[in-house]
């Protein structure tokens, strides 16, 4: 049934897709597949959200996955053209995905942030069929992030009743597929933009951050939150080339509400992703619609917390005041000791970006340079930021938690060097594209 | 300063000095990429061995020895609470403290995932009641009284 499932998902994602991007195909099959099943996450997120702020039962999501598959394929079946060129890379992000959604297959709840969170809500979800479990808004029973939106417990949820009573093992699959789902898309976009052989070093790069591969393993949110932000810079990436087609930056919308329908951090991920673009961009309007769409897609759950007098437990009125934010910024120092400790690798992978940045610059993308760096800039300083504000012990938070939100901007320095380089490679300076 | 074929010369050669140094540099993301995957199989390995916990009643047991009196615990709640039941919580630091009690911090989070859709509340309307290393409160005569070792006990009132 949970291959049934995800196989409903990919064909109401790839339906999506195709209504997000009528005409000429530009995805290519990895890109394809990958994107299809984002956007078929997202839609199932959005649907479960839309159908559970209603009070009403979640069957209809399934009808919306089929009544999306059905549309698209209304539209023409997506053909391959210009995409083909993924080729090795988009192989080897296929055997990637699936040697970790097989590995993922005999995870089981065992982790405080799974039991205490993200499964439990996921299990709520399809055991109440809705947001009726207290689980959802007893805060004085202290459920933990009450806040945090649904993708991932839908994901979980749904594969709770698509695997009929083995809930663990599918629940952390789904979670792997989402990071093959970014491989693909990475094989995909780097291909498009930088030739096969950078392609197939930025798959490899993309699984090499600091445990990546046991994060995928996580029903956590982590992984999902950078798996979309990924695919959203990307897609801006390759829509930043000529500026022409925008129907990509209409695909980096609906990634980026799957972004910002993971957790907090998705939502910083987006914004600053679309930040760095609207700086670069010669025509914002595009990007300034993308950035507002997937800010709307987030206004059901927004309204359903609010409704319910349900606030962030690290940024709310009472963390946020200046006066108390100007007294706790003495915790730089700690906050920058515990991120740069997270992240052992920072000074090869940075050092190299740099240079990849240089070369690219001066084979004319400079523009794509700026959006990669600004990304990863905006990135880790609202991240620093959010700790600065946090009212938990900081030093623990660090420690939990600093590797697994550096994840996106670590995968975005990582993934510029051979996408820059190959750039650079590739480049003929009479005709700078970005 | 130079002619255009003088200036055309150097300008090729640090075409071609670039797009040497970004091969190069590909190739080496490549290995990089590549020298990767061992990590990535050894984090997968350690992840495989994080799951491997003891299953009783085909629940996977977390938080140490004492711990492993939970799944007869949630073997109890599904099958003799109805469905949807509430169950009040009390501790060493008394109604809805959720400090580490048993062994290893968050257990009463784990709990409350095995037993859905049942789920632990601070409400006093609740009729069932689970101490947790705490002695049960003096219960009506006809009250259901389950004890599952020392540590946990569930109290159901008439």
């Amino acid at each position: 049934m949970i291959v049934a499932g995800d196989l409903l998902l990919l064909a109401g994602g790839l339906g999506l897709l195709r209504l997000a991007c009528p005409g000429p195909w530009p995805f290519g099959v990895a890109g394809g597949l990958g994107l299809g099943f984002l956007c078929g996450s997202v839609a199932l997120a959005l649907a479960t959200t839309l159908l559970g702020v209603a009070g009403l039962p979640l069957w209809p999501v399934v009808l919306a996955l089929g009544g999306l598959a059905a549309a698209g394929l209304r539209r023409g079946r997506p053909l391959p053209d210009g995409g083909r060129t993924a080729g090795l890379a988009g192989v080897a992000a296929g055997a990637l995905g699936a040697w970790l959604a097989i590995a993922a297959a005999s995870g089981r709840v065992v982790l405080n942030d799974e039991y205490a969170i993200w499964a439990l809500r996921g299990r709520a979800l399809s055991l109440a069929d809705g947001l009726g479990s207290p689980v959802f808004t007893d805060a004085a029973a202290q459920y933990q992030h009450l806040d945090y939106p649904l993708l991932v417990p839908a994901l979980v949820g749904w594969a709770d009743r698509w695997s009929s009573g083995a809930p663990e093992g599918p629940a952390h699959v789904q979670v792997a597929l989402l990071a093959g789902a970014m491989l693909l898309v990475v094989g995909w976009a780097v291909a498009r933009l930088a030739g096969p052989l950078a392609a197939a070093a930025a798959v490899l790069l993309a699984v090499a951050p600091t445990r990546f591969a046991e994060m995928t393993q996580r029903v956590h949110a982590d992984v999902p939150a950078a798996a979309f932000a990924v695919a959203t810079l990307l897609l801006v990436a390759v829509w930043l080339r000529d500026e022409e087609d925008d129907r990509l930056l209409r695909v980096a919308a609906i990634t980026a509400a799957g972004a910002v329908y993971t957790k907090n951090e998705g939502a910083l991920y987006g914004l600053a992703t679309f930040a760095a673009a609207a700086l670069v961009a010669r025509r914002r309007r595009p990007v300034a619609l993308a950035a507002a769409a997937a800010a709307l897609a987030y206004a059901p759950w927004a309204l359903w917390t609010r409704a319910h007098g349900i606030h962030s437990d690290v940024l709310n009125r009472a963390t946020l005041r200046p006066s108390r934010l100007l007294d706790e910024l003495d915790r730089l120092g700690a906050i920058w000791s515990g991120m740069s400790g997270a992240w052992p690798t920072a000074l090869w992978a940075l050092v190299a970006a740099a240079v990849a940045g240089a070369l690219g610059a001066r084979a004319g993308h400079a523009r794509l340079v700026v959006l990669l760096a600004g990304t990863v800039a905006a990135s880790l300083a609202g991240l620093a930021f959010v700790y600065v504000a946090t009212p938990l012990e900081l030093e623990g938070q660090l420690r939990v938690s600093a590797y697994r939100v550096q994840l996106y901007p670590a995968l975005v320095v990582l993934l510029s060097i051979p996408l820059l380089a190959g750039l650079a490679a590739r480049a003929s300076p009479e005709s700078p594209r970005s | 300063m130079g002619t255009p074929g003088v200036r055309r010369t150097v300008e090729a050669r640090s075409r071609r000095g670039r797009d040497t140094a970004a091969t190069v540099l590909v190739l080496v993301a490549l290995v990089g990429g590549l020298l990767g995957l061992p990590r990535a199989r050894r984090e997968l390995r350690d992840g495989r061995r994080a799951s491997d916990v003891a299953v009783v009643y085909g629940i996977p047991v977390i938080g140490g020895p004492q711990a492993a009196q939970t799944p007869r615990l949630v073997q109890y709640v599904r099958r003799h609470l109805p469905r949807d039941s509430r169950i009040r919580v009390v501790n060493s630091g008394g109604v809805c403290r959720r400090i580490p009690v048993l062994q290893g911090q968050g257990l009463l989070y784990w709990l409350q995932y095995r037993l859905l859709p049942h789920t632990l509340t601070c409400s006093p309307h609740a009729r069932w009641t689970l101490y947790v290393g705490v002695p049960p409160a003096p219960s009506a005569p006809r009250a259901t009284v389950a004890r599952f070792g020392r540590d946990l006990i569930l109290v159901g009132a008439p």
